[in-house]
């Protein structure tokens, strides 16, 4: 080689090292494999202001409503929560116009483990969960404001225990998580004893009523609150028979004056009245022109075909339900219709009684998409449940005379009987619960409450066969059984 | 050395070698001869060292112009040696040109590097210019169709530029996908359609590939086993498709032009009912459903209108192509510009490519070589829908199948009738606001095909730029840095009218997606003694940018703009996003021939790719192979028999990371709830995340057989193989307790097992000339393994709303399931006998289904099975071609065997009741009292409810003649006169002759596309057309 081959040899060298310089610069760009996405966002880059922190807690609130992330489309109070209670007891049957391999079953007490309804419910309760979990376990975190923070948490806490408060009414032991789900270690956990699961529902609600505010302003309006939290460790403690308790958490609620029965029944329904002072809590809709899923499913479901609107009769009340009640009870023609009358054509339809009660014709004409809540929790459910403490505590006293006639006399009703016996003025407040709260999502829990499931379903459906032992719970979804085999079926399934 | 001296130096012999080149001239001239003594045309001679040089005639006669001095001429020819003769002092000088030793010295392109054919261990196919170019295609994926063994081309649809699936050696992926990936002059380019576009327009996804004009393309090859797609490891599992455009020859420049014009129709459209039948039909379904007979006098109504024929034209095809190439031996260039423009058969489809390419390459100095390659291209075409897959708008096709034949096209008043309406026995249209509502939910085809155009316009620059360094001898250093850029704009609007009157609708998407590459190599080839070493190592880095924006709106006060203004809309929604991958990669190979007969490669490659878990981002892919030349082995040698004779064996494993970015991420999505009638947001992971997410793996078995006699007329190559595929890609369900319902993750294995066979034969060499190429594969696929679930059944389908294909342990991916046809039920059958589904009652003319498990009831869970398979048992291809003289005739066959269609259509074309038209073929065959079918029930109102089973299921078996081409070459008298060196007129028919019991339009269809899981179903397809054009190359 000669020294100009040489010299080259080195100037190509030089050139090649040049090349390899700009190939360096060119990768540093690119020498990370770790995924940055710039168009969503990750747990990874998110979490970490009070902004964050309300758009975390917002996302529970959104599983027990519209669900508007859910492949299904609907949160745990949008429908199939409140179905279930209506079919699986006196209180309503289907048309199986929907779903009829989900609703018939419900309505004549054959369904099984592979009812989609159900599966539906505990999806979306632990779905619900799962967002919760997340929250309480970033927002500790994040630096701002504490009374703010505290509040975050306290909504958070509220959602979790009302959450578990349902799956363990329904479904009896269940797994119980307090972290969010990061990674498969969680699918094969087993059930959580009943007593466990209450004792983690009492800790989240205590949390929440301590920490939440009795009530809010403008937009946040429809937030937990207090008297949310309160009102729930009510209807705990009664479901648990401690009717001491039961008693401490209404009488918080009732000194505190911030909460208050509406004069007219009616008017509780009115889009008008959303979040009005009867109501503990419940779980806003809305027909705002920017929302599509956001919307309440009551009139859809419930109203008749007959309207010739957007109404399907999919959920219909007994007839039974409908004969209790007096005539003179104002409540009935608020809750039911049997005629309509189309006051545009001047045309009147006749049909089976169909709930009206949700339906504000005035403010929405259409019919079908609504703007009305879901109604978890009334005042007058918070008297009720007092009243029925202090009978079961002490027998009927004057007192819980008293409570049961405020929602007596709203109702146009004369005051009961001062004369009834224990026995008697617990039927009684039962017999109210049924008239006062139809299609409002407490039915099967107050027969399964009570233990007369059996007895009342057979008023209203007499040829379904109601089986004590096993329809005081319902059947963990067949698929997390398939999936996780560590779950035991409850007995009868 | 300082730079002065060297200016003048080079200055100096500038000068010198100027004042030589215009001292003196002389010609010489002479004939290249062939290895038969005959005159041999297209010969390249260049005088060595310049651009100066010709090309010899049809008789193999040249001439060439040079200097003086010149002292040494270089022939070249393809398929020959390249000759260096020395002039000295003569004037005339004829040659005999050698015949390389055939195609055993064909050099493959392999990835990183080239290679002899003969040289080969693993199993690579090549598909030559010729054979490319014998059939006038939109995209080269095309021309692979029936060209190799183990790769199946299937155009899913007839759609100009629509996109094709091709799988190499079977499906080896469930969700993952299966096509191969691309690499064009050493740039992996984005396939997919997913990256390219945004998917937002109506009609067919366009062909990614639809943007390489096929025309520049010199060679394809295609890397079939492990041994051979390793070097691509993470990327290499369905194979690899490697795409040479043609770059620069040396010799003065030559201009070529090429153009066709052809004319397509529909191959074999459905005979339908015409108005008097259909009136018939209608009269014979109301009876049937106890009601009255509608039409009085059916034979009114005439013929009625031809659906198919309003919607169904001849296409023209047209395309234009200008090629220059030449160069020095300093630089040499190809570039090309070229406008191809094809109609639909559809009324209201077309495609139109504007496309050029600029390849240069430049020896800088005697070590240091530049190569550039720019590829650009301009797309657009207008689709049509021809599907019905929603429920409002419906498609063309399957509204022509669909649409009452009495309707006129238009009313009186001009206007197009909108709705698929009833026709009163008076012959009035029934409007809408009747009781009677329109037969089905579609729109007038013909409107729906002018009226609601949607448009597609892709543009696309593949670029490639290196530098090479031989470092030394034997050493060779090259960077280059590669660009695929694609921007797209995706626009559609339906008016009210042509939605059968439901909203108007528009929308608009525009994506935009860059890969850069880098790519950093270093070769090493030596040969010593007995020993050849051929080795390169590499780095490489890949990153892709994706963004995209799609806007649409509904309801529009004023729809005469379109979707030039989508802001008319009420509703308008927005939509955007972003996303990027990066791919590094270390790999290396060594090819080491011992002897000349024992050869073995090794290759391996580790990949990072950003798009995987967390604790699984760099996987490791190995392969190795080894060849025996037994044909040098003495014992062989003795035969004298064989030109080779070589013995292949190969194992690899080679991966499949086509899953998109942030899969294994859990990305946070927002919900919105209400408080207070005022929207709130939230925030929440929309999936479970999985760090352990990575590539599916598949290792792969080859080996293979190449054999050569005859004086290497007749080569074969035969191989076996056997793929396993493991970590599928594929969700797995979680309990709802954790608040999720699926996960992604690896789970599953399936194999791919297969046999292959090509054999290439030069039957007659003389004059006359005949050569023959045939092959044949055949491919088995078993799933071996789903993972935690027994079965995974697609999504339901159209008309039933069940799934019709299923996955299961021990089937193939792509087995229809459904019910079992079992028969029509007849007059004297026992009703109660004949098994039934829940709440159904049959009557005579009625069918019935096979009750697998004889419960005497019909349910989903217990009676359905598999009742077809979308994949075809073997394939083949058989090409002939014949030449004298100038002549030349070519004929190529190709088919598939084996394979299932599920048929959609059916449940138009045989629908029971009047909701539609339907096929005369039905109609006349229908089960009629007196006219027992057991294969078509009766007509009527009230049928039962329709599912998927084995009545819809036809063969898809064909055989086509898929081209026939004559073709002339000038003679140098023609030449001469016209001054031009080379010419050819021929005339190309394509698709003219099928054979197939296939009833609908084509065999070849794929309704879902891509899709493995939905593969091999029609609804509605655009039909593929059949073709006939001729076409004129000239070059100067």
């Amino acid at each position: 080689m000669d020294q100009k081959d040489l010299n080259i040899t080195f100037k190509q060298g030089l050139r090649w090292i040049g090349w390899s310089f700009l190939m360096v610069l060119f990768s540093t760009c690119q020498d990370s494999l770790e995924e940055v996405p710039k168009a969503f966002l990750t747990p990874q880059n998110f979490y970490e202001t009070a902004e964050d922190a309300l758009l975390a807690v917002n996302a529970s609130y959104d599983h027990m409503a519209s669900g508007t992330s859910n492949r299904d489309f609907g949160g745990v109070y949008f429908n199939n929560y409140w179905v279930v209670q209506a079919l699986a007891s006196d209180e309503g049957y289907a048309s199986g116009a929907n779903n009829p391999q989900y609703s018939l079953p419900l309505t004549d007490f054959t369904w099984d483990a592979n009812n989609g309804y159900l599966e539906d419910v505990w999806e979306d309760l632990y779905k619900t969960i799962n967002v919760t979990n997340i929250a309480l376990q970033q927002i500790p975190i994040i630096e701002m404001d504490e009374d703010l923070k505290n509040r975050f948490l306290g909504e958070c806490h509220f959602i979790r225990g009302l959450m578990y408060f349902e799956l363990v009414r329904m479904f009896g032991d269940v797994p119980l998580s307090l972290e969010p789900t990061v990674d498969l270690s969680t699918i094969s956990i087993s059930r959580t004893p009943v007593a466990n699961v209450y004792a983690q529902i009492i800790i989240d609600l205590e949390l929440a009523r301590d920490q939440l505010p009795w009530a809010y302003s403008g937009v946040d309006m429809g937030r937990a609150t207090r008297g949310a939290a309160g009102g729930y460790l009510t209807k705990v403690y009664l479901t648990l028979g401690e009717w001491q308790n039961a008693i401490d958490e209404a009488n918080d609620i009732i000194q505190s004056g911030v909460h208050e029965l509406m004069p007219n029944f009616g008017d509780i329904f009115k889009i008008e009245n959303s979040n009005n002072s009867e109501l503990l809590f419940s779980v806003n809709f809305t027909l705002n022109n920017d929302a599509i899923w956001e919307t309440s499913q009551f009139n859809v479901r419930v109203l008749p075909v007959e309207l010739n609107k957007n109404s399907l009769s999919w959920e219909l009340p007994t007839q039974y339900l409908y004969d209790l009640f007096d005539p003179s009870d104002l409540r009935r023609d608020v809750t039911f219709k049997v005629e309509w009358t189309d006051s545009s054509i001047g045309e009147t339809y006749t049909f089976d009684p169909h709930i009206f009660k949700y339906w504000d014709e005035a403010a929405e004409p259409n019919a079908s998409s609504s703007s009305s809540d879901f109604f978890n929790l009334r005042y007058a459910d918070l008297l009720l449940m007092k009243a029925e403490a202090l009978n079961e505590l002490s027998g009927p006293t004057n007192e819980a005379f008293e409570l049961i006639d405020q929602v007596r006399s709203r109702a146009g009703l004369d005051d009961l009987d001062i004369t009834l016996n224990k026995e008697a003025f617990r039927e009684a407040i039962l017999l109210e619960r049924t008239k006062e709260f139809v299609f409002e999502g407490h039915r099967w829990f107050d027969l399964v409450r009570t233990g007369k499931l059996k007895e009342k379903v057979l008023l209203a459906k007499p040829s379904v066969i109601v089986d004590m032992s096993r329809h005081i719970l319902f059947p963990i979804p067949q698929r997390e059984i398939n999936v996780n085999p560590n779950l035991v079926q409850n007995p009868g399934y | 050395m300082n730079v002065s001296f060297k200016l003048s130096l080079f200055g100096a012999i500038i000068l010198l070698s100027n004042g030589l080149i215009w001292a003196q001239e002389r010609v010489v001239s002479g004939t290249v001869f062939d290895e038969n003594q005959e005159g041999l045309p297209g010969v390249n001679i260049i005088l060595k060292g310049t651009t100066i040089g010709t090309i010899s005639d049809y008789n193999g006669s040249y001439t060439v112009n040079m200097p003086e001095e010149g002292a040494v001429l270089v022939m070249s020819a393809i398929g020959y040696t390249i000759q260096e003769i020395t002039i000295g002092a003569r004037a005339v000088i004829d040659v005999t040109m050698t015949v390389n030793v055939e195609e055993l010295e064909e050099v493959i392109v392999i990835g990183y590097g080239t290679r002899a054919k003969r040289d080969l261990t693993g199993s690579v196919a090549t598909v030559s210019q010729k054979e490319l170019s014998a059939i006038p295609v939109i995209s080269a994926d095309l021309a692979l169709q029936g060209r190799t063994a183990g790769v199946t081309v299937t155009q899913n649809s007839g759609a100009p530029g629509a996109a094709t699936s091709i799988k190499i050696r079977g499906t080896s992926s469930i969700s993952a996908g299966n096509e191969p990936l691309y690499v064009i002059d050493g740039v992996p380019i984005l396939s997919s359609v997913q990256d390219i576009t945004t998917g937002s327009s109506k009609g067919d996804q366009m062909n990614p590939l639809s943007t390489i004009n096929p025309n520049d393309i010199v060679s394809m090859e295609v890397l079939k086993d492990a041994s051979a797609a390793a070097i691509y490891g993470a990327r290499g599992a369905n194979g690899v498709i490697i795409i040479t455009t043609k770059r620069g020859k040396l010799g003065a420049p030559k201009l070529e032009l090429a153009t066709y014009q052809g004319w397509q129709e529909v191959r074999d459209p459905y005979e339908l009912l015409n108005a008097t039948q259909f009136a018939h039909f209608v009269n014979e379904s109301s009876f049937n459903g106890g009601l009255g007979r509608i039409y009085s006098n059916p034979s009114s109504f005439g013929e009625g209108t031809d659906w198919q024929d309003a919607i169904f034209q001849r296409a023209a095809v047209s395309s234009y192509d200008m090629t220059l190439t030449g160069g020095s031996e300093k630089v040499t260039y190809g570039a090309s510009g070229s406008y191809f423009q094809q109609e639909g058969i559809i009324v209201g489809s077309d495609f139109k490519r504007y496309s050029t390419r600029i390849n240069v390459d430049a020896q800088i100095t005697r070590k240091l070589k530049f190569q550039n390659t720019l590829l650009a291209s301009h797309v657009r075409s207008m689709k049509v829908m021809t599907d019905d897959n929603s429920a409002f708008d419906g498609g063309s096709i399957t509204a022509a199948l669909s649409f009452n034949p009495m309707l006129p096209i238009k009313f009186e008043n001009g206007n197009y009738v909108d709705k698929n309406y009833q026709v009163s026995d008076e012959g009035a249209i029934i409007l809408a606001d009747s009781k009677l509502q329109p037969l089905n939910g579609n729109a007038n085809p013909l409107l729906k095909n002018l009226e609601s155009p949607s448009e597609d316009r892709l543009s696309r620059i593949v670029e490639n730029m290196s530098v090479t360094l031989q470092v030394s001898e034997n050493l060779m250093a090259k960077v280059s840095l590669g660009v695929d850029f694609s921007t797209s704009r995706e626009d559609q609007f339906t008016p009210s009218l042509s939605r059968s009157g439901g909203d108007a609708f528009g929308s608009s998407g525009t994506n935009s997606n860059l890969t850069r590459l880098n790519e950093n190599t270093l070769s090493y080839s030596n040969k010593f003694g007995i020993h050849d070493l051929d080795a390169v190592i590499g780095y490489t880095a890949q990153k892709s940018e994706l963004s995209r924006m799609t806007t649409n709106a509904i309801r529009f006060d004023n729809e005469m703009l379109g979707y030039y203004d989508l802001s008319l809309g009420e509703g308008v929604s927005l939509n955007s996003n972003q996303s990027e991958y990066t791919f590094l990669s270390f790999l290396g190979r060594v090819n080491y021939i011992l002897m000349d007969k024992y050869l073995f490669t090794i290759t391996a490659r580790r990949d990072g790719s950003s798009k995987f878990g967390a604790n699984e981002k760099w996987g490791f892919f190995p392969s190795g192979s080894l060849a025996w030349r037994i044909s040098d082995e003495n014992f062989i040698q003795a035969l004298h028999f064989f030109d080779d004779f070589k013995l292949r064996i190969g194992y690899g494993v080679v991966g499949n990371e086509s899953i998109g970015p942030y899969t294994s991420l859990s990305p946070l999505i927002n919900n919105v709830t209400s408080f207070s009638e005022s929207l709130a947001f939230g925030y929440e992971p929309f999936f479970l995340s999985n760090a352990d997410l990575k590539w599916e793996s598949t290792s792969q078995l080859n080996i293979g057989l190449d054999l050569s006699f005859f004086d290497a007329r007749v080569n074969i190559t035969t191989d076996v193989y056997s793929k396993r595929t493991t970590d599928l890609l594929l969700t797995t369900l979680v309990p709802l307790y954790t608040g999720f319902g699926s996960v992604l993750g690896n789970l599953g294995d399936l194999k791919n097992e297969g046999f292959e066979f090509s054999v290439t034969s030069n039957n007659l060499v003389k004059k006359f000339k005949w050569n023959t190429s045939f092959n044949f594969s055949a491919n088995k696929n078993t799933i071996l393994s789903l993972g935690d679930r027994d079965s995974i059944p697609n999504s339901a389908g159209p008309f039933t709303n069940e799934s019709w294909a299923i996955l299961v342990e021990g089937q193939e991916v792509g087995t229809f399931y459904g019910y079992e046809f079992d028969g029509i039920v007849q007059l004297d059958d026992n009703l109660d006998a004949i098994p039934k589904f829940v709440g159904e009652t049959l009557q005579p003319g009625n069918r019935y289904y096979r009750d697998l498990n004889n419960d005497g009831i019909i349910s989903a869970d217990k009676d359905r099975t598999f009742i077809g398979r979308a994949q075809p048992q073997f394939t083949v291809g058989l090409d002939n071609n014949f030449s004298y003289e100038g002549w030349s005739l070519s004929l190529f066959f190709q088919g598939v065997v084996g394979n299932d269609i599920m048929n959609f259509n059916k449940f138009l074309t045989e629908r029971q009741t009047p909701n539609n038209n339907i096929s005369l073929e039905y109609y006349a065959n229908r089960w009629t009292p007196t006219n027992p079918s057991n294969i078509y029930p009766k007509v009527t109102t009230t049928a039962p409810s329709q599912h998927v089973s084995s009545a819809q299921v036809e063969s898809g078996s064909y055989l086509r003649l898929r081209s026939v081409s004559l073709g002339y070459d000038f003679p140098t008298i023609i030449l001469e006169s016209l001054k031009i060196s080379s010419g050819r007129i021929y005339i190309t028919g394509k698709n003219l002759w099928t054979l197939t019991n296939y009833s609908g339009y084509d065999p070849e269809v794929s309704h879902f596309g891509q899709s493995a899981t939905d593969f091999g179903a029609d609804l509605g397809g655009y039909p593929n057309s059949k073709m006939l054009l001729v076409g004129l190359n000239l070059g100067f």
